[in-house]
């Protein structure tokens, strides 16, 4: 055993049955925790081909080995084969839950099978129990998590239940939350839960610390700890903000590449009524994790509205994006999405391309005029309850826009509707885009902050591109929170050397250059899942919206440019002109194994 | 012969929105442009070096009517006259 609750929990909805299991030694070095360990198991355990909707897909939540010795550390990793991509997919978020799993001994728990019933997991000192929850059906994220106040709770509202494909999974949310309420939005990840008939999982962890700090030196343990919070009070909190990363909102505007009526312009003059500036005004409350002192979670209240974790990508996508400029609003629709239970990123892009078809005459029923708040209200109860056009949208802008024959209009790379930066002025984005393992995401590889300094060849931006996505795949085994480099104002070299001398405190023998072959260990392993799958270049590409000129400013992505930047990727990473990793490199990486 | 260099964000609170500069008719390639600029506005090296290694940037993006410099063989680009350069700053957030 290399660390104290090396174990994972199976839960088989099929059987009723929950039994528990030792990780090895070997699968636990090679892969650490979180990201690494759900990659492993994926790949291992999820045949290809199956239905995200059948008995045989598994969803893994997982904490990382880090978490409770060591402040910050205490997000959860779920995964699973997403309903809404059909690919890898790992979403993070951030509550109590992860250190409960870890108090409770475990690294991880394993859903497997279908149950026929609606049922609730319990996990505490007291014992482990599967039972049933009738009572439970339709209830929003916020009621579970208000019934079962003791607990940390994980849990789905009724668009899971409904299986809407992108809903989301949730953490500690209800009614005047003590901890910062956490949400792993991206994928569909909810909806799997849902299909299984699982609705919440209430942890409660009994061991202490010195129960998982058996064999870290205690000396060593403190004086990291203490290095580590200077670095985020002096280099992290003054890029916080209020938190919710909204600082980026204005920085967003003004760079003019905030999405606006659906990526077709970068900014919109009413953009300062959503800054930060403005939301700093009406702000009530500031929310943590636990052992985390950024505070990242905001209360706010304004005229009779109020909401918790409003965050700029909700704010991009459903405001200037779908033209709402009406902080009210705002409030309104997050807090509607996350007690329903839906990916605000993914309702904001399918509400501007449906006002977009409205408006180009090519929408039959169920048309909205661009800003018309109370009509989206309605289509988003719509999508939860599957009624009339909402049933389509249901099934993710992809498929929707195939429906509804719209795909132009449609801005997703491989079924994940993009985040709220346009890469049309951000060029660095497009390839982390493109090559993101889970579909249209910004967070495996920011290439746009201040992180690197590199020079100004092509070759540089797109090493960037694969350091950060190794770099933030190790990182997320920890697993380390990721509004923490991001929001830094200085690089986090110094950071992640802490982070690794952590890792080695619990008898792990990493070094930077290790813990980068890591990191591109588990991106090649998430790769191949994918490939399994039947991913391949045609799939690593943009909507074609960034490839013709952007109306206000004229910047424009070339096809020739992106192919080039393309094959340059696949060459530094070691996989062919089709994107499959090779078989020198899958060696290079220890991952022969795998090797047919 | 002028090119327009427009500076975005937290960058103009360095450098002004929009400067307009002389260029020789045969062009002048990027380096040299930033290295003038930056020898006009140091303050701006926080996020725009120029050195033996040539222009590093660090989370800047540099546009040339309106596609990516790296793509037009970075700060070896020619630039001419009637050029509009664009200058992105960096993206804090995630």
């Amino acid at each position: 055993m290399i660390y104290a609750g090396q174990k994972v929990l199976r839960v088989d909805l099929t059987n009723n049955k929950i039994d528990e299991e030792e990780l090895p030694d070997s699968v636990v070095e090679k892969y650490v925790g979180g990201k690494g360990l759900v990659s492993y198991l994926m790949y291992r355990e999820i045949k290809p081909g199956i239905d995200p909707f059948s008995p045989e897909n598994k969803i893994y939540v997982f904490a990382g080995p880090l978490n409770f010795l060591y402040p910050t550390f205490v997000r959860t990793v779920v995964a699973s084969k997403s309903p809404l991509t059909g690919l890898f997919c790992d979403s993070y978020a951030g509550g109590s839950f992860a250190i409960e799993l870890r108090r409770a001994g475990y690294i991880g728990i394993v859903i497997e099978g279908k149950s026929d019933k609606l049922k609730c997991l319990e996990v505490s000192r007291e014992g482990r129990k599967l039972f049933e929850c009738e009572s439970l059906r339709g209830k929003t994220t916020y009621e579970v998590g208000d019934l079962f106040r003791e607990y940390s709770v994980l849990t789905i509202g009724p668009a899971a239940e409904n299986r809407v494909r992108f809903a989301g999974v949730y953490i500690d949310w209800r009614r005047n939350p003590v901890t910062r309420p956490g949400v792993a939005g991206r994928g569909g990840l909810g909806a799997v839960l849902g299909y299984k008939n699982l609705k919440a999982i209430l942890l409660k962890g009994w061991l202490s610390f010195d129960d998982l700090a058996r064999g870290v030196d205690r000396g060593v343990q403190r004086k990291l700890v203490s290095e580590y919070l200077k670095i985020i009070k002096e280099d992290v909190l003054p890029g916080v903000g209020i938190g919710g990363n909204l600082p980026v909102f204005k920085i967003s505007a003004e760079a003019k590449v905030l999405p606006t009526k659906n990526f077709q312009l970068g900014t919109h003059e009413s953009w300062r009524e959503l800054s930060d500036e403005a939301w700093s005004k009406i702000l009530t409350k500031k929310l943590t994790c636990p052992t985390c002192p950024v505070q990242c979670g905001t209360t706010l209240r304004e005229g009779g509205f109020a909401t918790e974790r409003i965050e700029y990508e909700t704010v991009a996508m459903n405001g200037p994006n779908i033209l709402v400029l009406d902080r009210k609003a705002l409030m309104l629709i997050n807090s509607t999405l996350n007690a329903l239970g839906m990916d605000t990123i993914t309702v904001g892009s399918i509400l501007a391309f449906i006002s977009e078809l409205s408006e180009r005459g090519l929408l039959r029923e169920g048309k909205v005029q661009w800003g018309d708040v109370d009509a989206y209200i309605k289509i988003i109860y719509d999508i939860a309850y599957r009624r009339g056009l909402g049933d389509i949208l249901a099934e993710g802008l992809a498929r929707a826009a195939k429906a509804l024959n719209a795909e132009e209009y449609a801005l997703h790379i491989k079924g994940l509707e993009i985040p709220a930066y346009d890469p049309r002025g951000v060029v660095g984005m497009a390839l982390a885009y493109a090559t993101a393992d889970r579909g249209g995401d910004h967070l495996r590889a920011w290439t746009v902050g201040v992180e690197v300094t590199s020079k100004l060849t092509l070759e540089e931006l797109v090493n960037l591109t694969k350091y950060l996505q190794d770099r933030n795949a190790a990182l997320w085994t920890l697993i380390a929170c990721d509004n923490i480099p991001s929001n830094a104002v200085k690089p986090p070299d110094e950071m992640i050397s802490i982070y690794i001398k952590m890792l080695n405190t619990l008898g792990f023998n990493y070094d930077e250059e290790s813990f980068l072959k890591l990191g591109e260990r588990i991106y090649n392993l998430t790769r191949l899942f994918n490939v399994r799958e039947g991913v391949g270049r045609r799939d690593d590409n943009l909507p074609v919206r960034f490839f013709k000129p952007r109306e206000d400013t004229g910047w424009v992505i070339m096809r020739e440019d992106f192919e080039k930047m393309l094959d340059l990727y696949y060459a530094k990473r070691g996989w062919d002109s089709n994107g499959v990793p090779l078989r020198e490199t899958l060696i290079r990486l220890g991952l022969q194994e795998l090797l047919a | 012969m002028t090119v327009v260099v427009r500076f975005y964000g937290a960058l103009r609170e360095i450098i002004s929105e929009k400067l307009e500069l002389d260029i020789p008719s045969s062009g002048v390639p990027l380096i040299d442009l930033f290295s003038e600029i930056l020898r006009k506005y140091p303050a701006l090296g926080e996020y725009i070096r120029v050195n033996e290694r040539g222009v590093e940037v660090r989370g800047v993006t540099i546009l040339v009517n309106g596609r990516h410099v790296v793509f037009l063989g970075g700060d070896k680009a020619v630039i001419r006259s009637g050029d509009v350069i664009d200058v992105l700053p960096p993206l804090h957030g995630g």
